[in-house]
């Protein structure tokens, strides 16, 4: 009997301390990381799809869809497949009602289009291609592709996958110069003669600053004159008392810096349909003052670089 | 009045306004969708140049003009050509140093139109665009098994050891130790 005790005393033992060595390494090489992540909130990963399968027919997969990238002021095309399984056989599908939907989450117009039978893979089996165009303007985000047919009995099968449209800053000016006519030297608030600078947004993100890296107009002949660019104000409003030239009012004309990126006072560029007249920007210049002791020459950036308009 | 200079610009206005110029850059990673890295680790991604719309094929000069600590172009020349209606990837390289805390952070590439400086105009205009690409980083995450000990090294295994055994005699201690009668 006594035997018998200790022997199961030091079963016990045995046991305590495999309780002790297994807890001790669980804790240490980070069961806690586990419990940690149960926790009442979904997680989200980049891409999702979703499955709807109704009757005897199931839209089985989406073609991946690559991120895309818009074109500058067109439109791209963006091209996928999908495929269809039906057991009472191909032949019951409804080509016409192959539909698929591009969107994002707080924009409209969604895109859209109808899809065509590529081939039947075997008897049940159909793959459709669709082509959707996206535009230039539309925004940058996680879009949704949400494709779906029916069947002659009325059977619908639908499937939702994500997609990345990635985001294009871009812009054309017009025209790529400045001029302006005989100024008297002294004379004050000349502005130029074939402004605006029409700017246009081509791309997909809002450009939230316009800004302009200028430098001072060197003369031709005598290259020790030059006007100073500060002289220089710039401004997206023109008309009756040229505002372009003024610098006082709140929000009003940005002066410029020599060979320093100045941002235009209020002045962004939101993406939109150049057609409809969105996306755009229009800047206007002036002289405000012509320095005294120039000579009479022509002045330009020949001899000292271009005006960079950019963009962020 | 008399005394009174006159500035002569020149007037070529001409076919000048029939003229654009254009530029544009595509990231796949903005905000709302960052590139998302743990400290320490390098990724290569890339931009894409367009020039679309222009009527001019153009070069554009590149660079990283924020957070040139830990991104720059890896292109052998930076000064990209982009013929009108092509689009010309950019290589950029993140590398992240191992110290740098979780959060977000951003690097700004830059890319200005190389304008030829003859005009018969008195400004010429070239167009840059600056764009801004976001990251995220995450803080690594915390080993587990084997890696959690190697983690550890071998002073945090040994200190393991040690707090183990303690317990082990601690018990056997308890358990051995003499009922009183």
């Amino acid at each position: 009997m006594a035997v018998k005790k200790k022997k199961r005393g030091n079963i016990k033992l045995y046991e305590i301390l495999v309780i002790i060595v297994a807890v001790s390494v669980i804790t240490f090489i980070g069961f806690g990381d586990y419990l940690d992540k149960i926790t009442g909130k979904a997680s989200t990963s980049g891409l999702t799809n979703l499955t709807i399968t109704v009757g005897s027919m199931t839209l089985s997969d989406i073609s991946l869809i690559a991120a895309q990238s818009v074109s500058e002021a067109a439109t791209t095309n963006v091209t996928f497949s999908f495929i269809i399984d039906v057991d009472a056989g191909t032949s019951v599908l409804t080509d016409g009602s192959a539909h698929a939907v591009f969107n994002v989450s707080g924009y409209t117009p969604i895109r859209e289009t109808n899809c065509g039978r590529q081939d039947d893979i075997n008897s049940t089996r159909a793959n459709y291609s669709c082509s959707i165009f996206v535009w230039y303007f539309d925004p940058a985000g996680n879009w949704s592709v949400y494709a779906n047919i029916s069947d002659s009995s009325g059977n619908k099968a639908q499937r939702l996958e994500v997609w990345n449209l990635s985001e294009l800053s871009a812009m054309v000016i017009a025209p790529q110069s400045l001029t302006w006519a005989t100024i008297a030297v002294s004379a004050k608030n000349a502005t130029s003669n074939n402004d605006p600078t029409i700017i246009n947004n081509t791309g997909n993100s809002n450009l939230s600053s316009v800004r302009v890296n200028a430098v001072n107009l060197g003369g031709l002949g005598d290259g020790s004159k030059f006007i100073p660019v500060a002289n220089f104000t710039v401004y997206n409003n023109t008309g009756g008392g040229n505002p372009e030239c003024s610098t006082s009012a709140l929000n009003g004309a940005t002066a410029l810096v020599n060979a320093t990126t100045t941002a235009i006072n209020g002045v962004g560029v939101y993406r939109g349909n150049n057609s409809a007249s969105l996306g755009k920007q229009n800047l206007y210049y002036c002289i405000i003052d012509v320095p005294a002791q120039l000579s009479t020459q022509t002045y330009s950036t020949n001899n000292t670089g271009s005006w960079t308009i950019s963009v962020v | 009045m008399k005394n009174i200079k006159i500035i002569t610009f020149a007037i070529l206005i001409l076919t000048l306004a029939l003229y654009v110029k254009a530029a544009g850059v595509s990231s796949e990673y903005y905000n709302g969708n960052p590139l998302v890295m743990a400290p320490g680790e390098t990724k290569d991604i890339q931009l894409e140049l367009q020039n679309g719309v222009g009527s001019e094929n153009i070069y554009l000069k590149g660079a990283v003009t924020e957070g040139n600590n830990f991104a720059k172009l890896i292109d052998q020349d930076t000064t990209y050509y982009v013929p009108l209606g092509s689009k010309i990837k950019v290589n950029v390289r993140v590398s992240l140093p191992s110290d740098i805390q979780p959060g977000e952070y951003k690097f700004i590439a830059s890319f200005v139109t190389v304008t030829p400086g003859e005009t018969s105009s008195n400004v010429r205009l070239g167009v840059g665009i600056d764009k801004i690409v976001p990251i995220r980083v995450n803080a690594p995450p915390r080993p587990t098994g084997f890696a959690a000990l190697n983690s550890l090294g071998t002073n945090g295994i040994a200190i393991i050891v040690i707090i183990l055994t303690a317990l082990v005699f601690l018990i056997m201690f308890f358990v051995r130790r003499p009922k009183k009668k």
